[in-house]
């Protein structure tokens, strides 16, 4: 017993320190998640401005308004996706040998039995393996908690980011009740510039208001009209812009959006878009339309996120 | 489901294997890097990798008669039709929408709040109750609430894409459709479903009422 007790403790010591090391090596090369920034850290001077990073601020009338951005993956990032990729690789090479010894016993033991023999395990390649998407290590999900600061109209969120060109992903949530939303079929991108504040307003109130009539949801078409005309009359809410208690010397622009077009539905959410916005994204049909140029948004091949199985 | 096990599963939620990786949302900074890794597609995952057969499958029937005891559920059972398409056209249009609509995940929540609550609160606050919660909630309700997302998709998908839907009996429905929650059904059957599916959005313009998205 006292043996077992001791393999199983070496085993979770073991198993820590290799993950440690996974971990570690994970974490490498991987850009500083976002970190929501509170007006009173800031206040006490728990936090300090960081020229080399770069900040999202957005305000709503309610708690209710997030949103999730997904900064567009860079060079680096790709970089680390294939680094860590070739680690998976290596992972699984290691253990492709004791797998061929288990297929081997296996074998002589169904030849013994006069049973179908086990298949033999295939040699990983790359094709095999995996690791987290490029797109989704470097999120960013302003509200609806973490409030940078608010009074009795308004609620402002502030996010310390890595610059570089985000874009409005959705709605994810982690509430049953709640269902997470992805704007896959079109949505806005803007850019966060190292050592200043790019400035949302209250964007999420007023730009996934839905289209023309009620859209297909999770709840009754008597609960879709209700949220539908919820949602549209938040969207005719008034502007909100800056923050209180936003240090004065701190430099603040306001986000020039962008069509973009449109995703893969990388969080298997429910898919919407972003409803038309005068001079900036259009759309004929599903078709996203730069509303700048009048000329179409190149959109990927959109790809199931569900493993296949042939 | 040990700590350890736990904090995996939050910590890779959105793992997602090779052969269901895809093109992805343009990465303009990195546009040579693009064409590595996410560019290997296990076969049949492109949304224009399959082939219209020369003989086509037997165009579904879409008569029937409404029973009093067993009304037809329009949320459940419905068809798309748009006048004046291809059936390349609508074929490439629901495998997109199905594409997008597929591998819902309903209640695996967001990774990026969770790491953002892990890296502020520490591991505890963010990752291990609802990694477990999650899993469970998810093996308990997820299969029939996936099934309910999928329609939902592909309802709005297949509506901004300009086609009408339309009711259908349940038996008249499972002819040519699939239903999955858990699992995915094999490929050539989702394949088979999908070109009857093209072959009715293209075909004679219904009789019925249109139900709109």
């Amino acid at each position: 017993m006292n043996g077992v007790i001791k393999a199983l403790t070496m085993g979770v010591a073991l198993s820590a320190a290799a993950w440690g090391e996974v971990a570690q090596a994970e974490k490498s090369d991987r850009p500083e998640p976002a970190k929501a920034i509170e007006a009173s850290a800031m206040a006490a001077g728990g936090y300090k401005f960081k020229p080399e990073r770069g900040y999202i601020l957005m305000s709503a009338h309610s708690r209710v308004g997030f949103g999730t951005f997904l900064r567009l993956p860079d060079a680096r990032d790709w970089k680390a996706y294939e680094a860590d990729l070739q680690k998976a690789l290596v992972r699984a090479q290691k253990a492709y040998p004791s797998l061929v010894s288990q297929w081997q016993f296996d074998t002589q033991l169904a030849k013994d039995n006069h049973k179908p023999l086990p298949p033999k395990p295939v040699e990983p390649t790359l094709a095999d393996v995996s690791a987290e998407r490029p797109e989704t290590r470097n999120m960013a999900t302003l509200g609806p908690m973490f409030v940078f600061a608010k009074d009795k109209d308004r609620f402002n969120y502030l996010s310390e980011v890595e610059p570089g060109t985000y874009v409005f992903f959705g709605m994810l949530s982690q509430v049953e009740q709640l269902p997470s939303v992805c704007m896959c079929m079109g949505t806005v991108s803007f850019t966060v510039k190292a050592g200043e504040v790019t400035d949302l307003g209250n964007m999420l109130e007023r730009l996934p208001q839905l289209p023309e009539k009620p859209t297909a949801g999770m709840g009754s078409a008597a609960m879709q009209a209700k949220l539908w005309a919820k949602q549209r009359e938040r969207s005719q809410m008034g502007e909100l812009w800056g923050a209180p208690g936003l240090p004065a010397d701190w430099r603040v622009t306001r986000a020039e959006l962008f069509a973009y077009g449109k995703m893969n539905n990388l969080t298997g959410a429910l898919i919407d878009r972003v409803a038309p916005i005068p001079g900036i994204l259009a759309y004929r049909h599903d078709t996203v339309i730069d509303a700048r140029t009048g000329q179409d948004v190149p959109s990927p091949t959109i790809m199931t996120r569900a493993k296949l199985k042939h | 489901m040990g700590w350890g096990g736990a904090l995996c599963a939050g910590l890779t939620i959105f793992a997602v294997p090779m052969g269901a990786q895809g093109q992805t949302a343009p990465a303009p900074a990195a546009p040579v890097v693009v064409a590595q890794p996410q560019l290997r597609i296990a076969p049949g995952a492109a949304a224009n990798d399959f082939v219209i057969p020369e003989t086509l499958p037997p165009m579904p029937a879409l008569d029937f008669v409404e029973k009093p005891d067993y009304p037809v559920d329009p949320d459940k059972y419905f068809y798309f039709h748009r006048d004046a398409t291809t059936l390349e056209d609508a074929l490439a249009d629901i495998r997109e929408c199905d594409a997008l609509s597929s591998g819902a995940n309903v209640y695996a929540g967001n990774s990026a709040a969770m790491a953002g609550a892990m890296a502020q609160y520490g591991v505890l606050a963010g990752g291990i109750g609802g990694a477990i919660g999650s899993a469970m909630a998810d093996a308990i309700f997820g299969s029939a609430r996936r099934r309910k997302e999928y329609k939902v998709n592909m309802r709005n998908c297949m509506g901004w894409k300009g086609y009408q839907r339309y009711a259908l009996s349940a038996e008249r429905w499972e002819v040519f459709n699939f239903e999955e929650g858990l699992g995915r059904k094999k490929e050539d059957v989702r394949n088979l479903a999908l070109l009857q599916q093209a072959m009715v959005a293209s075909g004679p313009k219904p009789k019925t009422k249109e139900l709109g998205q």
